[in-house]
């Protein structure tokens, strides 16, 4: 075999908080490869990433690239030695067009001026070489999500980028826009870019990449050809066990409606719909899936749902009865619970202990405190209980949210929402971004609450397999409007859905206003 | 290599508590090189900085009497610290609390039984100090101005209203030096230890921090406050009154900075004759940083503060060295306690030799 184009030796990482992200991690990429780098959330991909684009520092370990070794100090040494990283979250200047950012740090100069249409024409012949089909002159924020990473893609090979690393780059995109992407990476392998492809989703590997490495807790649990291996036997080693990737639930049963939304609207400040009149209904027993690309209205509507926000037109009523001016305080103890899809931000504070988490929104019940006072005997013994039933894996009540992994920080949110006795759950993003293990625990939490019949749940997702799996009936959610609904999560297809999210298609209004109805 | 591993969980558990003693110790020790660079006797200036404070009953008494506004206005500081706000009110709402009651005590009510009429005033002290909490706190709320800007600059007013007070209103014009009429023997606090100005007022004072720690730590309302100082987002989605809680704690805050003024007031001087700011709520400022914002650590913070002022005073009245040095102490030990990364460095070390550890014994 050739010498590696990319080698990092032996990393170590050990973050100040004492977690070990990366332990003896060697990972190896030839020339001219796409290379998959595998492993559950928090595994310890994004951090191996970090290190090889200079934001973090080794620990331990080298990182050789074609052959010579280097230590990066910032950013910018990768991107001289040929690095090129497309985010998670872009980075993107929203207000410039394409080809300005696109150029952005290398820009063309005429007579001592900034040379737009240099700038332009350099971008096109680039998009030309690998059939990007872009607009340079289109201004970033009118753009869709997927044009947005091809710029990032164009950026980077600007820059001199013979090793891309893709960071998850298909978790925003529809199933069509990501054969798109695999078309392109194609033609990028073939002129002779190595591509880091981070992913847990097998059946792209498989569909895409040559060979792979897999990470575990932090260090290699395996690495190979993708294709002497099927994506059970890589499933296998991602998590140690064999994941159950679906789920069984017993069907919803038909019970009184618990929240209903009636031609609901929100304008922002700009006197733009960012929800635009759409109209649904959540029963007990059952739950409500949304769909959609993420930035589609779901987050505004959570927060309107949950009293953060005000709503400009229409009713939402909540056992009959309307939210209008509600605040927060009045709408929770009305029966609403819910889990924010900005976890460190909404869901918790980290720097608080996790008893002071899980009582935010009770502690002035009379089981947990007297006229002034805390009780803190009860509390300690209700939060031992919670850490005991929601799995939380930690040294105590008193230890400190922030010090928790991702999974167990949400699972102290969890334990706090699902057991306020709330009869309607608006769970936004709740497993975005944690380990399958706490993923499926809290997915089967939550359909076993709503199976009690005495709760109904609003599930947000971006994750398709998730609305799929976890909502007994479906809606889309595209620029604000609700596109479709689906009666039965589990009858549509992922490409159905996926023109759905696209706005491709739209169903009928007759058909959309079956979801006021409800389930069933 | 177990003992040694122990060390570094030791380290790691009480991190923020070593590295302020060390902050501590550099600003201490940075100022002793200070001295000895200033002075031409200075082994002399030294002992007399270190050792001065605890000779005799006086001295031992001067810290302990400047320790009383300073906690007052230090715990002042815990509340506004405790929602998460930067209010620097105190200053302003120690001074013109103390002025406020020395026209009272002379000008309004000077014949008021005694043992209420003190009780009277700490309250009217309170009372003002509180009023100048809400002024930052609210324009905050409602206008969303710079609390730091704002109270800075409220301070200056309030002292000049103090001033004014002085100068117009209760004035002694038989006196040769500015100074109000005499406070009456009824209104002032009983001295507890001979030979000092001690008063009833260090006993008041501990009595407050038991108090606000109780308060912060065990009470709803307490818990509400130290949920929106530490995630305001998270309180507010949680339920809580963010805008009432943080305008509450900032009163209460600045009432402790009043009650402060009242007390030094009432417990050492005869008649009121401050010109200018005294600057106790800077230093209860000062303090509570030290302290980290919880109020179990104000006394020892205070105690400190109170040394190295006092050892500064005796080093500026018997040796060639200025008192300003002092400033010098303070400033490093603010900066190196408020400096996050500080010693990261080592405690980084400490995690990495734990983890390597565990991950052995696993």
């Amino acid at each position: 075999m050739d010498e590696p184009i990319l080698l990092m030796q032996n990393i170590t990482k050990v973050y100040s908080n004492g977690f070990t992200a990366n332990s003896n991690v060697t990972l190896s990429c030839q020339k001219g490869e796409i290379h998959a780098l595998l492993g559950e959330n928090g595994a310890g991909k994004t951090t191996l990433m970090k290190m090889l684009f200079g934001f973090e520092e080794p620990t331990e370990g080298k990182i050789f690239i074609k052959g010579k070794e280097v230590k990066f100090k910032g950013a910018l040494d990768a991107i001289e030695h040929g690095v090129g990283m497309v985010h998670q979250h872009f980075m993107l200047v929203d207000r410039l067009t394409i080809a300005e950012n696109v150029v952005l740090g290398s820009e063309p100069i005429r007579m001592g001026l900034f040379d737009k249409a240099g700038a332009i024409k350099k971008t096109k012949e680039l998009a030309d070489k690998y059939q990007f089909n872009i607009d340079p002159t289109a201004i970033v924020s009118e753009v869709t999500v997927a044009t947005k990473q091809k710029i990032e893609i164009l950026k980077a090979l600007l820059h001199g980028a013979e090793i891309l690393v893709l960071d998850e780059p298909t978790a925003v995109l529809t199933p069509q826009e990501t054969r798109e992407l695999f078309v392109q990476l194609n033609l990028l392998k073939e002129a002779g870019h190595t591509i880091i492809f981070i992913s847990h989703k097998l059946n792209e590997i498989k569909e895409l990449c040559d060979s792979f490495t897999i990470l575990r807790k932090g260090r290699v649990i395996g690495t190979g050809l993708v294709p002497d291996y099927t994506p059970h036997m890589m499933s296998a080693m991602m998590v140690g066990r064999d994941v159950l990737l679906e789920i069984t639930k017993e069907d919803a049963v038909q019970r009184e409606t618990v929240a209903s939304v009636d031609h609901l609207s929100y304008f922002d400040v700009t006197g733009l719909p960012v929800i635009d009149d759409i109209s649904f209904s959540v029963q007990k027993g059952s739950i409500l899936g949304i769909a959609g690309v993420e930035g589609n209205g779901q987050n505004e509507l959570s927060e309107i749902l949950t009293g953060l926000r005000n709503f400009s037109n229409g009713e939402i009523k909540l056992n009959g009865k309307s939210i209008k001016g509600l605040s927060v305080r009045q709408l929770r103890d009305s029966g609403v619970a819910s889990i924010s899809e900005d976890r460190m931000t909404y869901g918790c504070a980290p720097s608080a202990s996790i008893a002071e988490n899980l009582m935010s929104d009770r502690f002035f019940k009379p089981k947990y405190s007297r006229k002034v006072s805390l009780k803190r005997k009860d509390i300690e013994k209700v939060v031992n209980q919670y850490i005991k039933d929601f799995d939380i894996s930690c040294t105590g009540p008193n230890e400190k949210v922030g010090d928790l992994s991702g999974g167990n920080i949400q699972k102290v949110i969890v334990a706090r929402e699902f057991t306020s006795g709330a009869s309607f759950i608006v769970a936004n993003q709740p497993t975005r971004g944690i380990d399958v293990g706490a993923t499926e625990f809290i997915r089967k939490k939550l359909i076993d609450l709503t199976r009690t019949g005495e709760v109904g749940a609003l599930l947000i997702s971006a994750d398709l397999n998730e609305v799929m799996e976890v909502s007994d009936s479906l809606v889309v959610m595209h620029k604000g409007a609700i596109c479709a609904y689906f009666e039965k999560a589990k009858d549509v297809s992922e490409d159905e859905l996926g023109e759905y999210m696209l706005g491709i298609k739209t169903m009928t209004p007759e058909e959309i206003g079956l979801a006021r109805k409800g389930a069933i | 290599m177990d003992g040694n591993l122990r060390l570094n969980h030791f380290f790691v558990k009480y991190f923020e508590a070593i590295r302020t003693l060390v902050a501590v110790l550099i600003g201490f020790g940075v100022s002793l090189l200070f001295i000895y660079f200033i002075s031409d006797e200075p082994v002399k200036a030294i002992s007399t900085y270190m050792f001065k404070p605890f000779d005799g009953i006086r001295r031992i008494g001067s810290m302990v009497e400047y320790m009383i506004p300073i906690m007052f206005c230090g715990l002042g500081m815990c509340m506004m610290m405790s929602v998460g706000q930067f209010n620097l009110i105190g200053d302003g709402a120690n001074f013109l609390a103390a002025s406020a009651v020395a026209y009272i005590s002379t000008c309004l009510i000077p014949n008021c039984p005694p043992i209420l009429f003190p009780v009277i005033l700490i309250i009217a002290g309170a009372v003002i100090g509180g009023g100048c909490g809400v002024i930052p706190a609210y324009l905050q709320s409602k206008f969303k101005t710079n609390i730091v800007v704002v109270s800075l600059m409220a301070n200056y007013i309030l002292i000049l209203g103090g001033v004014y007070m002085l100068l117009y209103w209760m004035r002694d014009p038989s006196k040769t030096y500015v100074g109000s009429y005499a406070i009456p023997e009824a209104a002032k606090l009983t001295n507890i230890i001979p030979k000092t100005k001690v008063s009833t007022g260090i006993i008041l004072a501990f009595l407050a921090t038991i108090a606000v720690f109780w308060f912060l730590y065990r009470t709803k309302p307490g818990y509400q406050m130290r949920l929106i100082g530490k995630n305001a987002a998270f309180a507010k989605y949680s339920g809580i009154n963010v805008v009432k809680y943080a305008i509450i704690a900032q009163v209460i805050g600045g009432a402790l900075a009043g009650m402060g003024g009242a007390i030094d007031t009432l417990g050492k001087y005869d008649r009121f004759i401050w010109l200018a700011s005294n600057g106790y709520g800077f230093d209860g400022m000062m303090i509570a940083v030290i302290a980290k914002g919880n109020p179990a650590y104000i006394p020892a913070a205070a105690l400190f503060l109170a040394y190295i002022r006092i050892g500064a005073d005796i080093v500026g009245q018997t040796t060639d060295v200025p008192l300003d040095f002092v400033l010098v102490v303070q400033s490093i030990i603010v900066m190196l306690v408020a400096a996050v990364s500080f010693m990261s460095g080592f405690r980084q070390k400490s995690v990495v030799k734990i983890a390597n550890a565990e991950k052995a014994g696993v």
